[in-house]
Formats: structure tokens, C-alpha cells, sequence
């Protein structure tokens, strides 16, 4: 009796850890949504070979290097802390990097090193981990070759609206001209 | 049926007595009750993990028109479906092996369901390696509370993937010990079923399934000082080869030894290797630093490993070298010494040659002394692997070539016709 109580308080703790793990995924993901700061990250032409992924749609960004001021040895896959600063056409660009998490700021991204250049000036591509939009699976290959077609020709102002706090972003969507990629999918499927 | 059959016809010529007859018929009477029903389970298993997965796909069509809190329901759902039988089949049915199983299989599956649905509700960037850690220690409790086997299965696919796809693509090893941390985590359960169920098929997966994740997890060691990898791989080719030879497993058959055979085929793959001249080139050029290699997981993984095979032999002394010598599980010290020989002279590709000609050798004498034509053949291919791998990097004519070949695979048909011959002289 004595074992069969121990193996029913194991398996409810089980039972809550498996629940608690997700919701706090989904809880954090909603913080960052609804009290986040919201940036437009430019997405960069995409490349030709990149292959249709299924699902979702994959991102390249544009403005994802940054010229170091002063000289320091940097790690590729390492930690770092990355603020953002709005250019003059309103898209984000990167304004520090730093190894230590930044005081007095809550739009911070904690990521890591993409690639590191010790050549001066000293360059380090940061990985921009919101790379994916997921979408229902018939639009998606559609999706993507629209984004591939539109953001390629470089005419049209292809951009991810992404939300940022406290080292966490949540990917929202992905515009072309101003309107949805879901929606602009959608259409064309319809 | 056909037992019934063989019984009658031992009463009626009088071999076995009615009362023999009874009693035999009876014993398997009880044996098949006990035994489950081993197609309802393969069934309930097989029909537990399609659901689960089935269900993974319909949620993971990722439904446009449906809002982002409804998705979210949707992907916990299955993992609060699975935790329902689960918590039911425990209650329940706790000694119905199948429910068990099956239940726990469809609940494992659940858990990766929901940390993914929810990972693509939210477009969070997929870093598979987090995702299966996060997964498989979810899950762990499962296989303990379930008395789950499938699901150690599982767990061990699962660290697999864990440790290769993070230990092969980043220069930090962090992750091989906490697979060796993971993989002690499922050990108890291995012992379990060996004292429950010893000649059961899980068990019989669980002794593939632990040398082959062991076998891809040790690569990923390495650090810069790859060299010492070969020693380790040699040394536990033969831990295996020792392990399958104990007690326990000389009673199972050949195929269900997976110890015996990846041991046997790895040290004799790992020699052929090595009998090429490059390996040792190149370990010759290397700048070896003793303070770097002291420092180097690869040498102390090296040490523990070739201590843990040293102790087994000795364990082992008189079945490794009664009632036939078997050089497959001593193998690792000669070329442990040959690889000490390599680091400054040439002479180890010699010996490694030597090494793996006397395996050969006494494999044949083996197979031959033990009548037993698989090890004989086994041994006249390491031989055979040997020529042509010599043959492959000499500079040798191709009727030279041809007519060694030629010879090759006359010897292996005159020695099978000569044992097979042998063997039938024998029962006449």
C-alpha cells in the first residue's frame, strides 16, 4: 500500500511537470506579445537555394551585423545581450551587444554569435532566433514563395514585426507592403 | 498443434508414458496462460503510437482559422488525454502489461506533441537539442511509474539524437555527460527487466539499443585530440565482446547478443581501419603536448574505459582463455601498446597487421576446435578483409590481383566443404 502511495504522488508530480512546462512556454510567449516593445526587423533578399521548409516560412535579416567599437574577444555561439535602436525609416537596427545582461533596459535580446570577425573593424553577425513564421500547411509553400518572389526583387519593403522583452522575441508576422503575409497567402490560395 | 501431435506418437511407440504425457501437456498449458498475448500487444503498441501520432498531425496542420488560446487547448490536449489512461491504467489495470505500454507510449509521444505545437503556435525558434532535453526528462519518470519499456526505448533513441546532434556540431561536450547522466537514469530499469523478464524481446531490444546509442555517444568526446577516440573504441569493442561472453548472455542466442556481435565486428572493423598507413601518418605528425593530452576528455575517457575492459578480463580470465582462447577480448592491450609504438615509429602499422592476422587466425582455430561454421567463416573473412586491404594499397599486377582473390575464395569453399564434411562423419 505503502509503495502504491509513493508511485501515485510520483506520477502526479509527473503529471503537473508535464502541464507546467508548456504553460509556462505559452505564458512567456503571451508576456512578451502583450508587454513587449514592438520592432519591424528588414528582411534580407532571400537566397535562391534556401529550400521550401514545409510548415513555415523561413526569414533571412538584413541588418543582423554589427561593427564593434572597441576591441574584444568574441566566441561564435556565444551568450550575448543585443538592444535595439529604430534608423530613420523606422526599422530596428542594432544599437549594443554586450556579454552582460544590460541594466535599466527591458527590449534586450539575449542570443548568440552567429560569426565572429577578429579582422578590424571587429564585425559580429548576431543570430536572429525568430526566423520562422508558422503557418497553416496549404498556405505555407505558397507563403514562402511569395515572401521568396517579393523580398528577392527588393522593390517592396519586406519586414517581421517582432516583440521584444526581457531577452525574449516573439515573431508576429511578416509584412509585404504593409499587408499580412497570412493574409496576402490566403488570397492567392483562395 | 504440433506438439500434441509429437506427444501422442512418443505414447503410442512407447517412449513416454501416459502419465510423461499428461504432466508435459500441462506444464505448457500454464506457460501459454502466463505467457501475454504477445500479437494483441504488438497491435495495442502499434495502434497506441499511430493515434498519438495521428493526432500530432491533424494539430500540427497548424488550423489558420482557429485562434491562437484554441491552438493552445488543442496541443495539450493529447497530453492530458494520455495522462487520463495513464492515471486510469494505474489505478486500474496496473498488472495489464499491454495497457501499460501502450498507455505510456502514447503519453510519451504526447509530451514532444504539445512542447512542439506550442513551439509552432508561438513561432518559437526550433533548437532541437533544448527540445529533447526538455522532452526526455518530462519523460523519464514514465518509465519507472509505467513500468515502461517501450518508453526507455524511447528514452534512449531520444539521448541518442540528444548527444549527436548536439555533440557533433559544437565544440562543447557538456552535453556528453549529461547523456552519460541520462543514460545511468535508464540503467536501473535494464536491471529490472533482465531480473524480471530475462529472455523477453524488450530486453532483447534494450541489449541492441544501449551498445549502439553507447557506440554513437562516445564520438562525441572529442575535442581536438581525436586520436585517443581509437583507443577508447577499441577498448570498449572489447568491454562488449567480454560483456557478451558472461554467463547470461553465452545462454542467448547469436542475434539477440548485441554485445557479442558489435563488439566482435567493430574490433575487426576498427583494426581493418587501422592497418591503413594514414592513421598513423598523421599520428606521427601530430605535436603531441603531454599536459594537453593529460587534460583531454578523450585520454581520461580512454583510461576509464580500458580500466573497466582490464578488470573484465580478469573477472573473466577463465572464459577468455578456456575452453578456447578468444582474442577479441584482449585485443585492446596490444593495440593500446601499438598505438604508444605509432606515436614516434612506423613499426605499428606492422604490428597492426599482425595483430589483426593472428585474430584471424585463432578466430579459425576457434570455429574449428568448437565446430561451429559461422566463427570459422568469420574468422576466413577477417583474413579475406586483410588480403584485400593490402591488396588495395600495393602496387600489384591485376592477374596477381585476380589469382589471390581467386585463391581467397577457393580456401573459403574447400574449408566449408571440409567442415561441413567433417561435422556430417561426426553424427554418423
Amino acid at each position: 500500500m505503502k509503495t502504491k502511495t509513493v508511485l501515485y504522488i510520483f506520477f502526479t508530480l509527473m503529471v503537473v511537470s508535464q502541464l507546467y512546462v508548456p504553460s509556462k512556454m505559452v505564458w512567456q510567449q503571451e508576456s512578451v506579445i502583450h508587454s513587449g516593445t514592438v520592432f519591424k526587423f528588414r528582411t534580407a533578399p532571400v537566397d535562391p537555394v534556401d529550400v521550401f521548409r514545409g510548415r513555415y516560412v523561413a526569414l533571412n535579416y538584413a541588418d543582423n551585423q554589427y561593427e564593434m567599437s572597441e576591441k574584444r574577444e568574441w566566441r561564435n555561439g556565444e551568450t550575448i545581450y543585443v538592444v535595439f535602436k529604430k534608423d530613420d525609416f523606422g526599422y530596428a537596427i542594432i544599437d549594443s551587444i554586450s556579454k552582460e545582461r544590460p541594466a535599466n533596459v527591458d527590449d534586450y535580446l539575449k542570443t548568440t554569435v552567429d560569426y565572429f570577425t577578429s579582422e578590424i573593424p571587429q564585425t559580429i553577425t548576431v543570430v536572429f532566433p525568430f526566423d520562422r513564421l508558422y503557418m497553416e500547411e496549404s498556405k505555407a509553400q505558397n507563403a514562402e514563395e511569395i515572401y521568396r518572389r517579393e523580398g528577392s526583387k527588393g522593390e517592396k519593403e519586406t519586414y517581421g514585426l517582432v516583440s521584444i522583452k526581457e531577452g525574449r522575441a516573439v515573431l508576429l508576422d511578416v509584412f509585404i507592403d504593409n499587408i499580412s503575409i497570412r493574409e496576402i497567402a490566403g488570397r492567392t490560395v483562395n | 498443434m504440433s506438439l500434441q501431435k509429437d506427444i501422442s506418437e512418443l505414447v503410442e511407440s512407447q517412449i513416454i508414458s501416459q502419465e510423461t504425457a499428461d504432466r508435459i501437456n500441462e506444464y505448457y498449458k500454464i506457460k501459454r496462460e502466463d505467457e501475454p498475448n504477445r500479437l494483441f500487444m504488438a497491435f495495442g503498441l502499434l495502434g497506441a503510437i499511430l493515434v498519438g501520432l495521428g493526432i500530432i498531425l491533424i494539430i500540427g496542420h497548424n488550423w489558420d482559422n482557429l485562434s491562437k488560446e484554441v491552438k493552445s487547448i488543442c496541443s495539450f490536449l493529447p497530453l492530458i488525454i494520455g495522462q487520463i489512461f495513464c492515471g486510469y491504467v494505474l489505478l486500474e489495470k496496473n498488472r495489464n502489461k499491454t495497457w501499460r505500454e501502450g498507455t505510456a507510449a502514447f503519453l510519451f509521444l504526447s509530451v514532444a506533441a504539445c512542447l512542439a505545437l506550442i513551439g509552432q503556435i508561438y513561432n518559437i525558434p526550433s533548437d532541437l537539442s533544448s527540445f529533447l532535453l526538455t522532452w526526455l526528462l518530462l519523460c523519464l519518470p514514465l518509465i519507472y511509474i509505467m513500468h515502461s519499456s517501450l518508453s526507455s526505448l524511447f528514452f534512449i533513441l531520444g539521448i541518442t539524437i540528444y548527444v549527436t546532434q548536439t555533440g557533433f556540431t559544437s565544440n562543447d561536450n557538456s552535453s556528453s555527460w549529461i547523456y552519460l547522466l541520462l543514460l545511468f537514469a535508464v540503467l536501473p530499469h535494464y536491471y529490472q527487466l533482465y531480473r524480471r523478464s530475462p529472455n523477453g524481446n524488450f530486453i532483447i531490444f534494450h541489449h541492441w539499443a544501449i551498445p549502439i546509442s553507447i557506440l554513437f555517444a562516445l564520438g562525441t568526446i572529442s575535442s581536438g585530440h581525436e586520436e585517443w577516440l581509437w583507443v577508447s573504441y577499441s577498448s570498449l569493442f572489447a568491454l562488449f565482446y567480454i560483456i557478451g561472453n558472461s554467463d547470461y548472455f553465452v545462454e542467448q542466442k547469436s542475434r539477440n547478443n548485441g554485445y557479442l556481435i558489435l563488439g566482435a565486428l567493430g574490433t575487426v572493423i576498427l583494426l581493418l581501419i587501422l592497418s591503413f598507413d594514414w592513421f598513423w601518418t598523421d599520428l606521427r605528425k601530430a605535436n603531441i603536448l603531454l599536459n594537453e593530452i593529460m587534460t583531454s576528455p578523450e585520454f581520461w575517457m580512454s583510461a576509464v574505459i580500458t580500466v573497466l575492459s582490464l578488470s573484465l578480463v580478469m573477472a573473466y580470465r577463465r572464459r577468455v582463455f578456456h575452453p578456447q582462447f578468444k582474442p577479441l577480448a584482449i585485443s585492446f592491450i596490444p593495440l593500446f601498446i601499438t598505438f604508444i609504438v605509432g606515436m614516434f615509429s612506423s613499426l605499428s602499422i606492422v604490428l597492426i597487421n599482425i595483430i589483426l592476422f593472428a585474430i584471424g587466425v585463432f578466430i579459425i582455430r576457434e570455429g574449428t576446435k568448437m565446430r561451429h561454421l559461422p566463427w570459422l567463416n568469420f574468422g576466413m573473412l577477417i583474413i579475406a578483409a586483410l588480403v584485400t586491404c593490402r591488396f588495395l594499397d600495393s602496387n600489384l599486377s591485376f592477374i596477381l590481383r585476380g589469382l589471390v582473390f581467386v585463391g581467397v575464395g577457393l580456401g573459403f569453399f574447400v574449408v566449408n566443404y571440409w567442415m561441413i564434411k567433417t561435422y556430417k562423419a561426426h553424427e554418423n
